[in-house]
């Protein structure tokens, strides 16, 4: 379950944003619509716990972030949370299998081989265990950015503009893939974009 | 995967970057280290062939000379001296021996000096085969000797005149190789020994019958250190040899060298010092490029201490590899130098292992790593990940 609730947030020299509340129960998604500098980004950050809002509640699975220190936000959105980039970020030195097991490994969740090797064929990437990702296609190096938010078995999913540098086979791939995780974990998804091929993707949506 | 192995990954997978570093490091590392294996092996040879001579008899002229050329056989004597005259000095209660020492001749650049039984005994010498000189022309030849010129016990020599290669030939003598000596890693390794009497046979053309005996030298060892204080002073102003003491000539050798020793060993700082800067401005410019990858780290659930652990294990690691190959480059120069362009023989013995002094050149380079790393990690330390991450 994720609670928000009169959520604010001010970035330097700019006016205040007041977010709409949200709530989602286990299995559902929403989908945040807006144009660029409405906030959408800053949504996600403020769910994800990388930054600290003027006001306002956010609890998920009854934990409230308010509550926790910085470190132990820290903790909790590695077990907890999986975050897609709008542009993917590797570690350059570390091969996909490796990428995948130090993500985890920091998050402080199981290093199983079998796990990594599952989510990675679920993603279509069992070819490229080996492989360096700036060697991967974009596609494939979105499709890779999922699997390492997927293999923590997080119990929420931020995707920011997850599809704004796809074409449309490598779209229809990458949000196939992620309403298919959240029906089989069980798992909450929310998608920030502004790219009219997905917006009607979920019954639940806001606008900024 | 973790931050210990991605440090690891992150040097030993950008050999391009991080390799310079390296290189600057090991050559700074190498010239250290050789510099210490050599004036370790020097010391310990310098020691091992004073053996126990505390004082050496000989004719005036330079006392280092005398030292260099009497104990260590690198250089040429100063003159002789007669052996009845030295005999009436050492006869005193407070000297425990004197060994006479004469040359002149050589065979392959191996010296050949006619002294007494006694002498094996100064260097603790054992026999590994055959005897000790017993008849005239007879030798007892040392273990380096029968190993480099391939003598065997029976085989017979001439000797040739001087101490270089080109001198005369004495074939009127030949020489016959009686025993070989156990490697004492001292200067006896490199001698041929026989008898004083032998030495005078040989040149007995050269000797005019009414001539006293001669030799080069003697070597004392006193009773006790009385000895040390009184003799030198009486010999070097009552009569016409001179005393010099090996422990304080070797001193004095010792300063003069260590004094170049230092200077190269300034220079090798200063090259490490300059490959602790390479490493700074490696972290520095991969901060740069890594600025979302260590951002990235901090998303994933690492703390800042994690992340500045990070940089700074990976500039020790650099400096520590680049250690290790400085030791390796440090032996196999050594080996090369001393196998392909020096013949000398009082080099042979130098020893390759790790020697404890070394220790302070890996704290030295550890040090180097830390202080290398202290702007990065702190840089590392101000990164603000969400910043970095959202600003793409």
């Amino acid at each position: 379950m994720l609670e928000v609730k009169s959520l604010t947030f001010t970035h330097e020299g700019q006016n205040q944003i007041c977010f709409p509340d949200i709530s989602l129960s286990n299995n559902e998604g929403l989908i945040v619509l807006g144009n660029s500098g409405s906030g959408k980004t800053t949504l996600i950050n403020l769910i994800a716990g990388l930054i600290k809002p003027d006001s306002g509640d956010i609890t998920l699975n009854q934990t409230k972030y308010n509550e926790l220190s910085l470190d132990d936000l820290d903790i909790f959105r590695g077990k907890n949370i999986g975050l897609i980039f709008q542009k993917p970020h590797f570690i350059r030195n570390l091969n996909v299998l490796e990428n995948l097991s130090l993500s985890t490994h920091l998050s402080r969740n199981k290093v199983r081989r079998e796990i990594f090797e599952e989510t990675l064929s679920e993603v279509g990437l069992s070819a490229k265990v080996n492989v360096r990702p700036n060697e991967l296609s974009e596609g494939e190096q979105q499709r890779l950015s999922i699997a390492m938010a997927l293999v923590k078995e997080p119990s929420i999913i931020l995707a920011d503009e997850p599809t704004s540098s796809l074409d449309d086979i490598n779209c229809n791939k990458v949000i196939n893939l992620l309403k298919a995780f959240s029906q089989k974990k069980g798992c909450k998804l929310i998608i920030v974009t502004h790219d009219s091929r997905i917006k009607d993707l979920f019954k639940k949506k806001i606008s900024l | 995967m973790n931050i210990n192995k991605l440090s690891l990954v992150n040097v030993i997978r950008n050999p391009v970057d991080t390799s310079v570093s390296m290189i600057l490091m090991s050559l700074g590392v190498a010239i250290i280290s050789m510099m210490l294996l050599i004036s370790n092996a020097t010391k310990n040879q310098l020691e091992s062939n004073l053996g126990g001579v505390d004082m050496v008899i000989g004719a005036k002229g330079s006392p280092i000379q005398v030292i260099l050329s009497s104990i260590f056989h690198i250089d040429n004597p100063t003159g002789n001296i007669s052996l009845p005259e030295v005999k009436k000095i050492v006869n005193d209660p407070l000297i425990q021996s004197a060994v006479p020492v004469s040359f002149g001749d050589n065979y392959k650049n191996y010296r050949i000096v006619g002294t007494s039984k006694e002498f094996p005994d100064i260097y603790s010498a054992q026999l590994k085969s055959g005897k000790i000189w017993s008849q005239n022309l007879e030798v007892t030849i040392g273990s380096s000797v029968a190993q480099k010129t391939k003598l065997k016990i029976g085989d017979k020599f001439y000797g040739s005149h001087g101490l270089g290669l080109d001198g005369h030939i004495h074939d009127n003598y030949d020489y016959v190789v009686v025993g070989i000596f156990e490697q004492s890693n001292s200067v006896l390794d490199n001698l041929i020994l026989t008898d004083t009497q032998s030495v005078w046979m040989i040149h007995s053309n050269d000797i005019a019958d009414n001539q006293d005996k001669m030799i080069t030298s003697m070597l004392v060892k006193f009773k006790s250190p009385i000895g040390l204080i009184q003799i030198p002073r009486k010999i070097n102003s009552n009569t016409t040899f001179q005393a010099a003491l090996p422990s304080m000539e070797i001193n004095r050798m010792i300063d003069l060298l260590g004094f170049g020793i230092s200077t190269i060993n300034i220079i090798a700082l200063l090259i490490i010092v300059v490959s602790g800067v390479s490493i700074f401005l490696n972290l520095y410019n991969s901060l740069r490029k890594r600025r979302f990858e260590l951002a990235l780290i901090r998303v994933y659930g690492a703390n800042k201490l994690q992340l500045m652990r990070l940089i700074l294990q990976e500039s020790i690691l650099i400096s520590f590899f680049g250690t290790l190959l400085g030791f390796a480059i440090s032996r196999l120069t050594l080996v090369v130098i001393l196998n392909v362009f020096v013949d000398n023989h009082n080099l042979d013995t130098i020893s390759l292992s790790f020697i404890d002094s070394e220790i302070v050149i890996v704290m030295l380079a550890f040090i180097v790593g830390i202080f290398a790393s202290i702007i990065p990690v702190y840089k590392a330390y101000k990164i603000d990940a969400i910043k970095t991450l959202t600003n793409a």
